[in-house]
Formats: structure tokens, C-alpha cells, sequence
């Protein structure tokens, strides 16, 4: 049987070289000092104001999105009974696009019903002649209280409510129907949804929900006035620190470091947030941070037992730590990366080494050797 | 309560000679040379000096060491030789920027590298008027320091739409030591 290049390179549970945000979620590469300034500022965060609220930036290629699910991984082994996190791309934003979309995405990322059996679970638990008194006391506004009985209670009202919630336009009907005054069109209106539904996951469960919302660079498409004021309303309630239910992670790019889009950048929402929670992915800016980043990558990935047996029965002028690369080979390849700062970043890095070793098989090498690196450079 | 580290930072103020304090080091030193990052708006071959910019060339051919330069067009003639011979070296990447103002120089190294925040520029006058600047150990409290200096040229000045590459690193193969 031929040999494929997972058995020639003593490759775990992978055919290649290249990462998986969510697969991979568990592993994470160099950055040590960065690894564990985010598990301390999420860890802080519990005790400090209830949940994270976090803003990640770094260029393109740098890991943004494997961070955020090296985030889930992480709070799921952490504290599995204590959060529930939600993963989700904000999605292309125009000028004139308003919270309210960000919103719906809130909610539709939790499900509606989810969001209904919540519902369901604190009616059971107060069903009787004081259930209306309690459903009124529990929510801010007696119209969310009526949709909220309504998502729980009548079939026809369920989805009307649910779209109400969501921040759809209803009919006067279906107002009537569910016993509303009006539609919610203000960020504050939506924000009190979210929150009522963070309460109620907090009640009901006994957790928290975390959203990890990648690409938020989009927010810097948002130029018209009114919706840019929108979103800053209602991100500066959500980052408000009496909001403790509902926690958040941001990441956006941003092409020379540091920066955040100008909405997440206003002061009124960055204060909130704090500077030690604004975290920055940079380039992996010194050549050992790249030899770094590739030794770990080689630990995850290379079966190191199988490399050495390997190394023993050919002979190969090899070292298991750095299989299947010699340690000239991945200094070489390293110096590559860095003669080029912009290449500094896991996405580049990762090419590079599947370059590497796709070119180092295909020519049946047994091992990454100076001249595969090189062969980059030309 | 929260711990704070404070770490100790090693830096020495510099008043005299001011650019020669990083040549010297980086021309006399046997470290692992991991990067140089030049930055200065003027550059002279400083050729009455003790420490000439030629040595620091050979420096860098002998060791293969990648060299980021940010410097000015060069309009006199100095300036254009100081980057013609800067230029000859393989693993030097040259870049312009009409708009630079800041000096600062840094050495990547091992066992940990050092750089030096200058009012100076790296030219003759620079190494004789009255200038001052800053010596950086990159360990401890210094280490973020340096790195940060390095990432300034390497991913913010170099990124800047002013500033013009030409001349990229070119090398195949050969090892640094």
C-alpha cells in the first residue's frame, strides 16, 4: 500500500499540517505569555464583574478565530456548569446597518427553543394564580413579560412572539394577539431583551452566556450616524458592569495591531471594558517566537514515539522534537518566515510548512531538509 | 488583592558617542545574532570613526544576520553610500520614508537582545554633538521594552503607506551562527 503523508511524517489524526479553529480548539501554539494574560483576565473577570467582556484585535492571519475557540475549549473544561458559550461570525455589516441585527443574532444563536424551554422552566416553577404577578416582576416590561408568556404558552403565539423578541416588525393583530403595545425599535428595548434572557439563564440554569463574536471589523462598515450611535448604546449597556449575565469576547482585525474598530474604540464603550481587556494578537514578532510557535505546532501534530522509532529504523538525520524538520531545516525555514515580518503570523507559518512537507513527500524525502525551505524562496 | 511583578528593568542613559554604544556592541559581540533593526533618518558610512558603518556590514554578511533599515531618500552623497553599502548585503532589507523622524536601534539576540532609543542620528555628527539616549537590556522588565521597539519597525513603521521598500532580503540558504 502506498505510503500517505500522515504515516511518512508521523502526522496524529491528520492528513496535513493545517489547523482547525474548532477541531483543534484544545491546542494552542507559542504565546505562552499571551495564553495565560487571557485565561487570568477571563478568570479575574468572574470575580470582578461576572462574566468576561473582552476585545481581541490583531492582523489577518494571526489567530483571532482560533483564540476565540481556544476561549470556548477552555470555559468548557473550566467551568462547564457555569457558562454557556456561543460562537458566531457578526456577518457583513453596511452603513446603515442598526444593533438590532447584532441582536438577532444573539438570540437566533441561542435558538428559540432554548429561549422557550427557559421560559417554560420558570412558569412551571410558578405556575398558579401568581404566575402573571411573577412573570411581571421577573421582566422589566410588561411587554417583554407578555411575549415571553407568549413564546412559552399557545401555538399560534409562539413565533409571532419570538419575532417580536427578535426585534421583527408584528402586525396590530398579532399585538393584539400577544397583548403588546408596540414593536421594539430602540437598542435599549433590545438590550432589556437580551438581559431578561441572560436573567433567565442565570435563574433557571444557574450559568452565564458568553458570546465569542468574530470579524467585528464589519462594525467599521457601520458609517451612517444614527445606526453607529446604535450600536455604541447598546454595546455600552452590555459592557456596563451591572450587566453580569450576559459576558462577550470581540475579535477583530486590525491590520497594524492595536486597533479596534471605531465603534468597539469609542471611549464610552473601551472605559467600560478596561485596557487590560482590550488584548492584542500580534505578529510573532521575534525569531524565536516563530521557532516557538513551530515547535509546539510539531508537538501537537507529530507523534513524537512514532518519529523516533522512525528516526532509529532509517538512520534519519533527524531529532523527534523537530520531525520532520532536521533543526537546520527549521531554522532555515524559520529565517524564511522572518525575512519577511509579514509572513510572522500562524496562518503564513502554517502554509509554509504544509509547502514544505507536501513538496518534501511528493518527492519522496523522508524528512524537511534545508533545500525544501530554501525552495520557498525562490 | 491583586499581585503585581514589578520586573527590574536594566537600561543605561548614554550621553557620549551615543550610535556607537549599539555599533560597538553588536560589532565586538559574539551573541547569536538573531536580527538588527537600524532605524534613523540619516545614515553616514562614519568613516573617521573607531567603529565604521563597513564593520558593522561585515558584521552582518559574516553572521547572516537579517537587517531592517528605515532611513530617509538619501539626497547627499554620504547618506547614499552609508545605504549603497548597507544595500550590498543580502539580508538587509531597505526601506524610505520621507517622513521619519525617530531613531532607535535594536539587536535581536541570544542569550537576549538590547536596543537603543536615541535623540541621535547614526552619522558622524550624531556620535559627536551633544546627544542622549537609552541602553535596554532585553530581559527582565526590559525584555517587553525591546520587543516592542522591534515590533515598531518590524509591523508599524515598515507597514506605514510612506514608507517604500527598495531593497527586499534576498538570500539562499547559509546559516547564521
Amino acid at each position: 500500500m502506498m505510503e500517505d503523508m500522515r504515516e511518512r511524517f508521523c502526522l496524529r489524526e491528520r492528513e496535513h499540517f493545517y489547523i482547525d479553529p474548532e477541531q483543534d480548539a484544545g491546542l494552542y501554539f507559542g504565546r505562552h505569555e499571551l495564553q495565560s494574560q487571557l485565561k487570568d483576565q477571563i478568570e479575574n473577570s468572574f470575580y470582578k464583574v461576572g462574566v468576561p467582556k473582552i476585545f481581541l484585535t490583531g492582523p489577518w492571519g494571526s489567530g483571532k478565530t482560533h483564540t476565540l475557540f481556544h476561549i470556548k475549549h477552555f470555559l468548557g473544561q473550566q467551568k462547564p456548569d457555569v457558562v454557556d458559550v456561543v460562537y458566531f461570525d457578526i456577518g457583513p455589516l453596511k452603513a446603515k446597518t442598526h444593533y438590532s441585527h447584532l441582536h438577532r443574532s444573539f438570540l437566533d444563536r441561542l435558538s428559540r427553543d432554548r429561549v422557550k424551554a427557559l421560559v417554560d422552566s420558570f412558569v412551571s416553577k410558578n405556575v398558579g394564580p401568581g404566575l402573571e404577578a411573577a412573570l411581571r416582576n421577573f421582566f422589566p416590561t410588561a411587554d417583554i413579560a407578555n411575549a415571553m408568556r407568549g413564546l412559552s404558552f399557545g401555538s399560534t403565539q409562539s413565533l409571532p412572539a419570538w419575532k417580536w423578541l427578535v426585534g421583527e416588525k408584528l402586525s396590530d393583530d398579532q399585538h393584539q394577539m400577544l397583548n403588546l403595545t408596540k414593536n421594539l425599535t430602540e437598542p435599549g428595548e433590545l438590550i432589556e431583551v437580551l438581559q431578561s434572557i441572560g436573567k433567565l439563564v442565570k435563574v433557571v440554569e444557574s450559568k452565564k452566556i458568553i458570546y465569542l463574536v468574530d470579524e467585528a471589523e464589519e462594525l467599521d462598515h457601520v458609517t451612517n450616524p444614527d445606526a453607529a450611535a446604535s450600536f455604541e448604546w447598546a454595546l455600552r449597556r452590555l459592557a456596563d458592569n451591572d450587566s453580569k449575565n450576559i459576558g462577550f469576547v470581540f475579535a477583530a482585525r486590525a491590520p497594524g495591531g492595536g486597533e479596534l474598530p471605531q465603534i468597539l474604540s469609542m471611549e464610552s464603550i473601551k472605559s467600560r471594558i478596561g485596557e487590560n481587556n482590550i488584548i492584542d494578537i500580534p505578529h510573532l514578532g521575534g525569531l524565536e517566537d516563530v521557532k516557538g510557535f513551530v515547535v509546539d505546532l510539531l508537538a501537537s501534530l507529530v507523534d513524537r514515539e512514532k518519529a523516533r522509532e522512525r528516526i532509529g529504523k532509517d538512520g534519519l538525520p533527524a531529532q523527534p522534537q523537530f520531525f520532520p524538520f532536521t533543526e537546520a531545516s527549521l531554522d532555515s525555514f524559520c529565517e524564511y518566515i522572518r525575512e519577511n515580518p509579514e509572513r510572522a503570523l500562524p496562518r503564513a507559518i502554517i502554509e509554509g510548512i504544509n509547502e514544505c512537507a507536501v513538496s518534501a513527500f511528493r518527492a519522496g524525502e523522508a524528512i524537511i531538509d534545508e533545500s525544501r525551505a530554501d525552495s520557498l524562496r525562490k | 488583592m491583586t499581585a503585581i511583578l514589578y520586573r527590574e528593568i536594566l537600561a543605561q542613559l548614554v550621553t557620549q558617542r551615543v550610535p556607537e554604544k549599539f555599533l560597538r556592541r553588536v560589532i565586538d559581540g559574539d551573541d547569536t545574532y538573531r536580527s538588527l533593526i537600524l532605524v534613523s533618518p540619516w545614515i553616514d558610512p562614519l568613516y573617521d570613526q573607531e567603529y565604521r558603518l563597513e564593520a558593522l556590514v561585515k558584521k552582518i554578511e559574516k553572521r547572516n544576520i537579517l537587517t531592517y533599515v528605515i532611513t530617509r531618500e538619501p539626497e547627499e552623497r554620504w547618506h547614499k553610500e552609508a545605504v549603497d553599502l548597507l544595500c550590498r548585503c543580502a539580508t538587509v532589507e531597505m526601506n524610505f520614508n520621507h517622513l521619519l523622524h525617530a531613531k532607535f536601534f535594536v539587536c535581536e539576540s541570544i542569550p537576549h537582545g538590547f536596543a537603543l532609543l536615541a535623540t541621535s542620528n547614526l552619522t558622524t555628527p550624531g556620535l559627536l554633538g551633544y546627544e542622549v539616549g537609552l541602553l535596554v537590556e532585553g530581559r527582565g522588565g526590559g525584555e517587553p521594552i525591546v520587543n516592542k521597539l522591534r515590533d515598531l519597525c518590524l509591523f508599524t513603521l515598515r507597514a506605514f503607506k510612506e514608507t517604500r521598500r527598495v531593497k527586499e532580503i534576498r538570500r539562499i540558504g547559509g546559516s547564521r551562527s
